[in-house]
């Protein structure tokens, strides 16, 4: 039965909900362990929306029924162990429609559910993959460059090179080929078509060591194309590039600083900006793509120009109430209460001094 | 009021007393009384001035009289010299003079130090407006037209 709902999931889905199932369940199923778990799982899913519980329905049932068989999902019988294979044939062939499938089975848990009842069936550690098949479900959830299949590709096939358009022409195993690579294209082509590139992000995030989230979350929250999601490509290859090497990309380093020149203006101070771009030859010789980002996006120096910034508002405001306080009718009229005064003062004073110098003489 | 009052009793005690001294104070004040009465300026700056000039031309003819004596005959005699009305008159008219130069200089003097401090500030506005564009000054903001550059100095 199994092996027929697999088949043909559309028609399986309004079979399953009809009650003369439910009678064939409770008469013709002797388990009544197995008749109990159908039943809760066809209770649970009339909770959930339509589209989405019919296919997941059918595919639960499925592994209900045969525990020990392959994971079926809207037509597509496979074994979970077998899907990084499944989706590298699937975009290598460009077979959207599966990529979409595999997509869709891992972010909808059902690999877990599936390695839950092979766990209750079977002996052996389904922890670990269980885990990574949960982990994968998470990076579906985000859309944005370094996520999604992209990611899932090289993160469950750690042998696949990255398949970027870019480097079609390579084979780019390791990221230590990676910066290299694209010094190459720039130094054949004197720039790269596009620097954000949802296969490189996924490639990189899969392969380096240490935390990359920050960065991916930085190149998906700009715009496409933003500056701050390419100055946060840059980072992301300046860490490959500290990791692995070469130490100097020029070429690279240099067609990125014309790229990202803009980028000086987001400082507000005039002279700053102008020390920055002076110095900007400099770090360009160097080839470092981390020394060009810190360069251009130093959170340092952001701060001190706000600073800076916060500080001449300040003065600029407190030198305009100055000026008005000086031009002001107000400040003439003290200025002549003041000599006034002083006239009055040193009156008396004579005075005094007269009646001193009489009482004395 | 209540104080030309208070003023004009002691005038009076002091008239029983010593009858010649205030005589030759009154004759001798008469232009601070017409000060006094003239003055509109507030906290009657006038009237201080021309009095406490007034008095130091006064005080030295009360001394010339205590020293003769301090009868009615002395006291007349100083009130009838014309060089002690020419000294009453002269020291009043100082204090006049006093009024009126001393507030012109102070005044001018201060104009003088606020022009040059407003185009200290004026030329600090220039510099911060072209280090940081209208980013502070607003999108309306014309640069001040200085004419002559003032000396460096800072501002407070």
């Amino acid at each position: 039965m199994a092996h027929a709902f697999g088949a043909s999931p559309e028609a399986d889905s309004k079979i399953i909900r009809t009650k003369e199932f439910d009678g064939w369940l409770v008469r013709g199923v002797a388990d009544a362990a197995l008749v109990e778990q159908i039943g809760e799982i066809i209770m649970h899913s009339g909770s959930k929306s339509k589209d989405t519980s019919d296919d997941v329905l059918v595919s639960k049932i499925c592994v209900a029924l045969d525990p020990l068989g392959p994971l079926r999902y809207k037509g597509m019988v496979t074994n979970p162990y077998g899907f990084g294979t499944t989706l590298a044939a699937a975009m290598e062939a460009g077979d959207k429609e599966k990529v979409q499938l595999i997509a869709d089975c891992i972010g909808r848990g059902l690999p877990s559910d599936w390695l839950k009842q092979r766990a209750l069936n079977l002996s052996g550690d389904f922890a670990n993959l269980d885990k990574e098949f949960r982990r994968l479900q998470q990076l579906f959830k985000h859309t944005g460059p370094g996520y999604g299949m992209e990611r899932a590709l090289y993160e469950m096939n750690p042998f696949v090179p990255c398949e970027s358009e870019l480097l079609k022409n390579d084979y780019i195993y390791s990221l230590r080929d990676l910066p290299p690579a694209l010094e190459h294209i720039v130094r054949e082509n004197g720039e790269l078509p596009f620097l954000i590139d949802r296969h490189i992000a996924a490639f990189i995030a899969a392969r380096l060591k240490g935390p990359t989230e920050q960065i991916l979350t930085t190149i998906d929250d700009g715009q496409d194309k933003s500056l701050h999601s390419k100055l946060a490509m840059v980072k992301l290859l300046g860490a490959v590039q500290k990791e692995y090497g070469p130490e100097a990309v020029p070429n690279l380093t240099g067609w990125l600083s014309e790229e990202l020149a803009p980028t000086i203006d987001q400082f507000k101070s005039k002279s700053l900006r102008e020390e920055l771009r002076r110095q900007l030859s400099n770090v360009v010789a160097k080839g470092n793509l981390s020394a060009l980002h810190d360069h251009l996006n130093s959170n340092k120096l952001i701060k001190r120009d706000q600073m800076a910034k916060s500080q001449a508002v300040r003065e600029f405001t407190d030198a305009t109430a100055k000026i008005n306080q000086l031009i002001s009718k107000e400040f003439q009229q003290d200025a002549l209460r003041t000599g006034w005064g002083m006239a009055a003062g040193g009156s008396m004073m004579l005075a005094v001094a007269t009646v001193v110098i009489l009482i004395v003489w | 009021m209540s104080g030309v009052i208070g003023v004009g009793v002691i005038f009076l005690i002091f008239t029983t007393i010593a009858f010649s001294t205030m005589s030759v104070i009154f004759v001798g004040m008469i232009p601070t009384l017409v000060c006094y009465i003239v003055d509109l300026t507030p906290g009657c700056y006038a009237f201080r001035c021309v009095a406490s000039m007034n008095f130091a031309g006064v005080a030295p003819f009360i001394r010339l009289l205590w020293s003769q004596g301090h009868d009615m005959s002395s006291a007349m005699g100083i009130i009838g010299d014309p060089f002690s009305w020419l000294v009453f008159y002269g020291t009043a008219a100082f204090g006049w003079g006093l009024f009126f130069s001393v507030p012109a200089v102070v005044s001018a003097i201060q104009t003088l130090n606020a022009e040059r401090r407003t185009n200290v500030l004026r030329l600090r506005q220039n510099e911060l407006a072209e280090e940081w564009g209208t980013e502070i000054t607003g999108e309306n903001w014309k640069p001040h037209e200085i004419s002559a550059s003032p000396e460096p100095r800072a501002v407070a």
